[in-house]
């Protein structure tokens, strides 16, 4: 319920200080209160430069000064603009990817701990809380974000960390050859009414006419069509199928470009190209089922979560269900990899906010209290412990000391 | 940066007792209906549709050459009604702005062409930024600064824009020179008497 | 505009570390330091709505999810709804043959024209309010999971309790075991929340029923292939994240949205924790409570003219020293050196530390920011002028005074070029270095504070060094 929730949803135990929840993204950000059914605001990751006074977006920096500025920024939009609560003492669930670099990861502790002296951190790793969304403790987890594609088996409640992986596959691919198909194929109508190659116009094409273009035009082929159109690559004798029809577009005021529907249809199947490894969203998939513990595989082939901005395309979860089939009983991995069926989840959100809720609802529960990362204890030590650091995972006396 | 002089024929503006320089080149409609309260600088070009309904503009206001000042209307199911429009102290319009608002405050910026809509209300201590287009019956908050067409919030003002405003209109009264004739090398410039400020 | 827009060409150095603008600074009165933005705590002052400019109370402003109730924003521009009334005829409830007219309300975009009864909405019989809030279809599901995670959270927080009292090797519960890795596996401490720690006792926590996967998911429409797309009717990207939970994607779905509302700050000296600004409860107010501007404290500085600078040619900039206090000032320019300055920063912050001036409370324990670097490298050599100068107290019944009559100072001409009532314009002779193709001085502001501190024990003038960076402009090459 949007308007007028009750005390219910925000839970008894923080009622004061509600733990605010942060899904930091490259392309978007989304923040909220935990217990809550839906972020607040999902609002662009970018800042402006104090410098220039230009938006940027928020992790392109040159070093970790420059990002601790942007952050400090942005952090303050976040709370001043949009959640309207003091930062100070009050609880963060911060809603992080396991690949996540530790510069941000460190940074951003420093931010909130000694710019905004938040009572405590919890970092939670997103593939894991987007399953609490779901109600079910095992699962493929799929992010399909605007830098890359990661994914991680989750079995029990646990990261299979051993099988991780992850692509350069995310809208900015989409985007990227979307701007070349666009540049190369499409044809831009002047006020005089004369048509110009696009290319002629423009040297590239500016981000935001790109992401709105592949919002609302663009979709994911099926993979019937679509292997229809490489072989015709290959064989010009085979009849490709009709094309979708094509969209006038305006552009900047003053031009009106056409988007031929073979753009369209096109600009995501770079997802689904095999690279120089051959390796492709399916095939992450499968790698992913083949390094986990046999005995685990049919689980998570069954339930299979596809999470992420990107996956909100049209078409996009059905294409990568259909193209993990037809990989599972291709040669490659048809004997190694024996699995009758792949099912995948609904979560309960818009694909693009499905960790972040899954952060919400752990933020909502005492867990909160028990693990969090207490700002004292970062006074103290000015580190945050992190999986990938050894003093953290096997030292017995530092669990000791933290526990 | 201070402000420069900038000087202003004695024949070509009317100085009031108050202190009001309007220019001769603006068009007052319906003077009787509008209020100058002192100190205000009126610049060529501009028009003040006092006929429509009473028009009432603070001390220390700057109106830039070319701006437009008209009451705004509301529609009834019986005809058109005008309100009168007041504009608060210390208010700086820029050039060719066009302003149907229904009140705006005091210590407010308003840039270069711009068009505040039908019953806007501006605040005191706002600014709406050059080429910014208000739609009608928006209300701007203290110390926010709008931008762009729909207009939207981009910004805040510094917790001084009272004081700056004030300095600011003060200095543009106080740098506008009354000559009784213009210097030879300002003559030859296309802007006589305009404030060379920015 | 002169001053609002060109403020940042002279900016002075903050204690932290960060070069400002003059109206972006703070001064704390009971450290005697510069605070900005970045060195100060923020705190939400008030709650308002942009638009009705009526105040709302935090904890309505949490139970309305910090939306006002009556305003609306239009889900396609942005822009504020305006209500719209009409009269409709509708058969009259005593005579059904007759009809009488009523009026009925819609709301409507004066901006992009949009309209309640674009999308179907039915229009309201009052003017404000009534509009039916939208649901999320998964709330009931949601719930559950809540509150079965909340029962499984309490469980861990039990069993935790248990342990510490039978003072067995609790389980390192800090953020990393939650990854689960194989040596902490090997452990035995499986992550606690994992819902599976109490598979046993599903009694507690049976309301919740796990989703179930499908084999088969939507696809594309059938028509996508062959019917045209009408762009107007597809949102946009901003128009979705506009209402987070529901995202339309069509903009027959899109839905009024309640206005959000904004916030006054006020800020808190981190150090002191005395407040440096706090406004008024009023949201129409323009005025403040408490405003230590350090526009109000601290004297400031102007460039008169924009220059012509030649690389090695002497060039005079003229400064305008303007007295902000009721109290008269005694200033003086002294050089700048960039790697001195640090170094007296630092120092000045030892000794306030030891001294405490005007500290309160030394119990306060402050949580340090990041120190902060700025390149301080300067791009031209300046020649200041030598000796002290008086500026006026700031008089504002002088604008009303006909004659000038300001006191007379016995200036020294080759500091003082003019003097006009709290303003006073020095001469600083500025030469480009070789390689430089804009001009940066700076200099360090020298000025006597009276304090106004009721608390102030010791003698209530205390002399502050502030250093100032002049962008003075670009180099013309000769």
């Amino acid at each position: 319920m949007p308007l007028f929730e009750g005390l219910g949803g925000i839970g008894l135990i923080n009622e004061k200080n509600t733990t605010v929840v942060l899904d930091i993204g490259t392309a978007y950000t989304k923040a909220g209160f935990a217990g809550e059914y839906g972020p607040r605001i999902i609002t662009r990751s970018e800042v402006k430069c104090r410098e220039t006074g230009k938006n940027i977006p928020l992790f392109q920096y040159k070093n970790e000064n420059e990002l601790r500025h942007h952050l400090v920024d942005f952090i303050h939009k976040l709370y001043f603009r949009c959640l309207l609560v003091n930062p100070k003492d009050r609880r963060v669930v911060v809603v992080e990817n396991l690949l996540c670099p530790t510069v941000v990861r460190n940074t951003l502790a420093k931010v909130l701990f000694r710019h905004y002296e938040v009572l405590s951190v919890l970092f939670v790793p997103s593939h894991l809380v987007a399953l609490m969304t779901l109600g079910i403790t095992t699962g493929l987890v799929l992010d399909l974000g605007h830098k890359e594609a990661t994914l991680m088996p989750i079995y029990e409640g646990v990261v299979v960390f051993h099988a991780w992986q992850a692509l350069p596959f995310g809208g900015s691919l989409i985007e990227k050859s979307l701007s070349e198909l666009l540049l190369d194929r499409a044809v831009a109508t002047t006020e005089d009414g004369t048509e110009h190659r696009l290319s002629s116009i423009m040297q590239d094409i500016p981000n935001r006419y790109l992401e709105d273009i592949k919002v609302r035009t663009c979709f994911v082929s099926t993979l019937e069509r679509s292997s229809c159109l490489q072989n015709n690559k290959y064989d010009r004798s085979i009849e490709p199928p009709p094309p979708p029809p094509s969209v006038h577009y305006p552009l900047e005021g003053h031009h009106i470009l056409t988007i031929p529907g073979t753009v369209r249809e096109l600009a995501a199947e770079s997802l689904f190209e095999r690279d120089q490894d051959a390796l492709t969203l399916a095939t992450l998939v499968l790698n992913a089922l083949l390094k986990c513990p046999i005995d685990t595989r049919h689980k998570l082939a069954e339930n299979l979560v596809i999470i992420g901005g990107t996956a909100s395309m049209k078409g996009m979860k059905h294409r990568i269900l259909a193209e993990v089939r037809a990989a599972a009983a291709s040669e490659q991995y048809c004997q190694i990899l024996p699995i009758p069926s792949f099912m995948l989840h609904h979560p309960p959100a818009k694909d693009n906010y499905v960790s972040w809720l899954g952060g919400a609802i752990l933020g909502a529960t005492e867990a909160v209290m028990l693990r969090s990362y207490h700002r004292d204890q970062y006074l103290a030590s000015d580190v945050v412990p992190d999986w990938c650091n050894l003093s953290f995972n096997t030292c017995e006396d530092r669990d000791e000391k933290f526990a | 940066m201070e402000l420069e002089d900038s000087y202003y024929p004695k024949a070509q503006y009317i100085e009031t007792a108050t202190g009001n320089r309007v220019s001769r080149a603006s068009v007052l409609c319906g003077s009787q209906n509008i209020v100058l309260s002192g100190k205000v600088i009126v610049l060529n070009g501009v028009i003040i549709r006092g006929d429509l309904a009473n028009v009432r503009v603070g001390r220390h206001c700057v109106i830039s050459s070319r701006a437009v000042i008209r009451p705004p209307f509301k529609k009834f199911s019986k005809g058109v009604a005008f309100f009168p429009l007041h504009i608060g102290d210390h208010v700086y319009i820029g050039e060719g702005s066009i302003i149907n608002a229904a009140a705006v405050g005091s210590y407010v910026y308003i840039g270069k062409n711009c068009v505040i809509g039908r019953r806007c209300v501006l605040k005191d201590c706002c600014m709406i930024a050059d080429n910014t287009v208000l739609p009608p019956e928006t209300v701007v908050p203290p110390f926010a600064i709008y931008t762009g067409s729909p207009a939207r919030q981009t910004g805040d003002l510094p917790e001084a824009t009272q004081d700056l405003m004030t300095d600011y209109t003060r200095s543009c009264y106080h740098h506008f020179i009354r000559v009784k004739d213009l210097p030879p090398q300002a003559r030859e410039g296309a802007n006589v008497a305009r404030l060379v400020d920015v | 505009m002169a001053h609002l827009f060109q403020g940042d060409r002279i900016r002075l150095l903050c204690s932290c570390g960060l070069l400002k603008p003059i109206t972006a600074i703070y001064f704390c009165r009971h450290c005697l330091k510069l605070r900005c933005g970045n060195c100060v705590s923020h705190e939400v002052d008030t709650l308002f709505c942009p638009n009705c400019l009526e105040n709302m109370p935090s904890t309505e402003a949490r139970l309305k999810k910090n939306r006002c109730a009556n305003c609306f924003d239009c889900p396609s521009c942005g822009h504020t709804l305006s209500t719209r009334a009409t009269s409709i005829q509708t058969p009259s409830p005593e005579d059904p043959s007759k009809t009488v007219a009523r009026k009925v309300y819609y709301l409507a975009c004066t901006s992009c024209r949009w309209t309640t009864r674009d999308v179907g909405l039915k229009d309201q019989t009052v003017a404000t309010g009534g509009w039916v809030e939208q649901d999320n279809e998964h709330y009931k599901h949601l719930q559950s999971l809540l509150e079965h995670y909340r029962s499984v959270a309490q469980q861990e927080k039990l069993e935790r309790e248990k342990k510490r009292f039978s003072h067995r090797k609790s389980s390192y519960l800090s953020l990393s075991d939650k990854y689960s890795l194989p040596s902490i596996l090997g452990r035995k401490s499986l992550t606690p929340l994992s819902p599976f720690a109490h598979k046993g006792d599903v009694s507690q926590t049976s309301e919740m029923t796990p989703l179930e996967a499908t084999a088969e998911v939507e696809g594309l429409p059938e028509d996508i292939f062959t019917e045209e797309v009408v762009l107007s009717s597809v949102t946009t990207m901003e128009q979705r994240l506009s209402s987070p939970e529901w995202q339309p994607e069509k903009t027959a779905d899109l839905y009024p949205l309640h206005k959000h509302i904004l916030v006054k700050r006020s800020l808190r000296c981190r150090h002191c924790e005395h407040n440096l600004s706090k406004p008024e409860y009023n949201p129409s107010s323009i005025k403040f409570k408490i405003q230590l501007g350090a526009f109000y404290h601290v004297p400031e500085v102007r460039m008169v003219r924009q220059v012509e600078l030649k690389t090695g040619v002497e060039t005079g900039v003229q400064l305008s020293l303007c007295n902000p206090t009721p109290h008269d000032m005694t200033v003086a320019l002294l050089p700048f050196v960039p790697e001195a300055s640090e170094v007296s920063l630092q120092k000045a912050g030892e000794e306030s530390v030891e001294g405490s001036s005007l500290n309160t409370s030394s119990l306060v324990r402050v949580v340090e920011i990041p120190p902060e670097r700025t390149d301080l490298k300067l791009t031209a050599d300046v020649a200041l002028p030598q000796g002290q100068l008086i500026l006026a107290a700031r008089d504002d019944t002088a604008e009303y005074d006909d004659q000038d009559s300001s006191p007379n100072y016995k200036d020294d001409p080759q500091v003082v070029a003019w003097r006009r009532a709290n303003k006073v314009g020095v001469n600083l002779l500025v030469t480009p270095k070789p390689d430089a193709t804009y001009v940066r001085v700076g200099f360090v502001l020298r000025y006597d504070y009276t304090n106004t501190v009721a608390t102030a024990t010791e003698s209530r003038t205390v002399t502050l060094n502030i250093p100032v960076m002049v962008d003075v402009g670009p180099v013309t090459q000769s």
